[in-house]
């Protein structure tokens, strides 16, 4: 069986570093591919450039994606999900470290499907990784695939 | 030193201005006796009254009296508002003996109108013009003076557009500090993340390599990232109540005190705490969130800095006028020593370093209470032992039950 791919949207390699540690230890199907920015985590669906290849780039399953990013951050990413046809099909979860009312109300508006705090303590790291396979890796059945 | 001598130069300027319109009146009327006394009658009737030129038309004769009468009460009042102004706020109102000045020009000139009916029936022409002389002097002293305040008004004015420039400046350095505040609080923690994470990880992935003395340390290093992580916490909170918007509205106290205790669930059943609130809580004009920031850490405070083999007891009561609520929260506590009670809202102020907590608490609490547009203080418990803090909240108006 294929493994399903969570795409991580992160610019920061030690927490991309300790997500994948995180998925690894939880026994996650997930594979994890990581970009640094939100122009990356666009390309790599769309397919683009380095990402051509559908079959070593296969589309995800959900994008994890940090806010605060260099070139096109977070909010970008969600901007361009909903102005792409059928974009809404592909689940976005935000993982970001502010908690702050507007970000959180902002990136609602823009159609993110859940909005994660990212914790200090490692052990919610680990939960939050667990539950997010079982939701939206086995729970969670999704649209077909967003482009081809 | 040029503000010390423009200073004097206003003083010497002002003062004696005032006092020479004084002095003149003040002879004007020792004059007016000294005439009397002489026999030479300044209400002597000469000549004839004002009537006989008005050629006795009433229509006329009342255009003029109405009119004088008319100006004559208007002067009286105005004068009498600038000396009730100047009596009320002397220290508030700059140069008011120029209003004092200016108030005595215009009584004057109202007695001048009143003469202007008197002599229609009478020919008191004497008194008349004595009245002219007292109105000239205040008026011409009240010229010269005005004259010589305009460098000075001036001033006040570029001076007042100043601090209003100086005031919005001022504001947005503040606002300015409260974002670079949260951005730096917000940035920390995302290192702190990776050394906590990282530890974690030395932990339990390299467990068999590590001795009993390199756990030990990554042990501590965890402490400190948890210690490092609440002061973090605190630190955004504290910035957060003092960005947010705020709109004061209606809150029922009952809802927050259920989701502030409803968030101390745990420190209530390990610290077997006990909660007395006379309920129903009145409503107060506030915010729900910052309310309930409030009751979180006073409540909180009260649980935690208590004896550890006492059970706390925290007692709320309140009372109400019409324009407040005040709600007072009552521990058993270790209390706070009478001379450390000004330091408490202090920033990083902790009175019990034994007990764990940022020194964050309650300078958040401080800092919500007055963007509640309240007040807060303590004290020591009633009984004695332990510690009352209380705080005054805006009341709702017009809530008939």
């Amino acid at each position: 069986m294929q493994h399903q791919v969570l795409l991580v949207a992160e610019d920061d390699a030690d927490e991309a570093m300790l997500l994948e540690r995180a998925l690894r230890r939880t026994g996650s199907l997930f594979r994890m591919i990581r970009v640094a920015n939100g122009e990356e985590a666009i390309a790599y669906v769309e397919g683009r450039g380095a990402y051509g290849n559908r079959a070593e780039h296969p589309l995800p399953q959900v994008v994890l994606l940090d806010l605060k990013m260099p070139r096109k951050d977070g909010f970008d990413v969600l901007r361009w999900r909903q102005n792409t046809p059928g974009g809404s099909r592909l689940p976005m979860v935000v993982f970001s470290s502010s908690n702050l009312r507007q970000d959180v109300d902002r990136a609602y508006a823009l159609g993110a499907n859940s909005y994660v705090v990212k914790s200090t303590a490692p052990e919610r790291l680990e939960s939050m990784v667990m539950a997010l396979h079982q939701w939206w890796g086995e729970f969670n059945l999704p649209g077909s695939p967003a482009s081809s | 030193m040029p503000g010390a001598f423009s200073k004097t130069r206003f003083d010497w300027l002002s003062a004696p201005f005032f006092r020479w319109s004084v002095g003149i009146l003040a002879a004007v009327g020792i004059g007016m006796l000294a005439f009397e006394a002489l026999g030479i009658s300044i209400f002597s009737r000469i000549g004839m009254p004002h009537e006989l030129c008005y050629l006795r038309d009433p229509k006329l004769i009342w255009l003029h009296v109405v009119s004088d009468s008319l100006i004559g009460g208007g002067y009286v009042v105005i004068s009498a508002t600038l000396g009730f102004l100047v009596f009320k706020a002397s220290k508030g109102i700059p140069f008011n003996w120029v209003f004092l000045a200016f108030g005595l020009f215009i009584i004057s000139c109202g007695f001048t109108h009143f003469m202007e009916v008197w002599v229609i029936w009478e020919p008191v022409y004497w008194a008349s013009g004595y009245v002219k002389v007292v109105t000239a002097t205040a008026s011409v002293a009240t010229a010269i003076a005005l004259v010589f305040q305009v460098p000075k008004i001036f001033a006040l004015v570029r001076s007042a557009r100043e601090s209003e420039t100086r005031r919005v400046e001022i504001e947005q350095l503040n606002q300015e500090l409260e974002r670079f505040n949260y951005s730096v609080a917000h940035d920390l923690r995302g290192p702190l993340r990776g050394i906590a994470g990282f530890s974690q990880a030395l932990r339990e992935d390299c467990t068999e390599e590590l001795s009993p003395v390199a756990l030990g340390y990554i042990d501590r290093m965890q402490t400190s990232v948890g210690r490092m992580d609440a002061l973090i916490s605190d630190l955004l909170k504290y910035a957060t109540i003092g960005r947010q918007e705020l709109h004061l509205e209606p809150v029922a106290l009952d809802d927050v005190l259920v989701a502030a205790t409803e968030l101390l669930d745990t420190e209530v059943s390990v610290r077997k705490a006990g909660i007395a609130v006379p309920r129903p809580l009145p409503r107060v004009m506030g915010d729900a969130t910052l309310l309930q920031v409030v009751f979180q850490n006073l409540i909180g405070n009260a649980i935690k800095f208590v004896h550890r083999d006492v059970a706390p007891q925290v007692q709320i009561t309140w009372e109400s006028s019409a324009d407040h609520v005040t709600v007072y929260f009552t521990d058993n506590g270790l209390g706070i020593p009478a001379d450390a009670r000004g330091r408490v809202f202090n920033m990083f102020e902790r009175i019990h370093p034994d007990f764990p907590g940022t020194g964050i608490g309650l300078r958040i609490v401080h800092r919500a209470i007055e963007r509640l547009q309240g007040k807060i203080g303590l004290g020591a418990a009633p009984s004695g032992r332990g510690t009352q803090f209380w705080i005054k909240l805006v009341a709702v108006q017009n809530e008939s039950g």
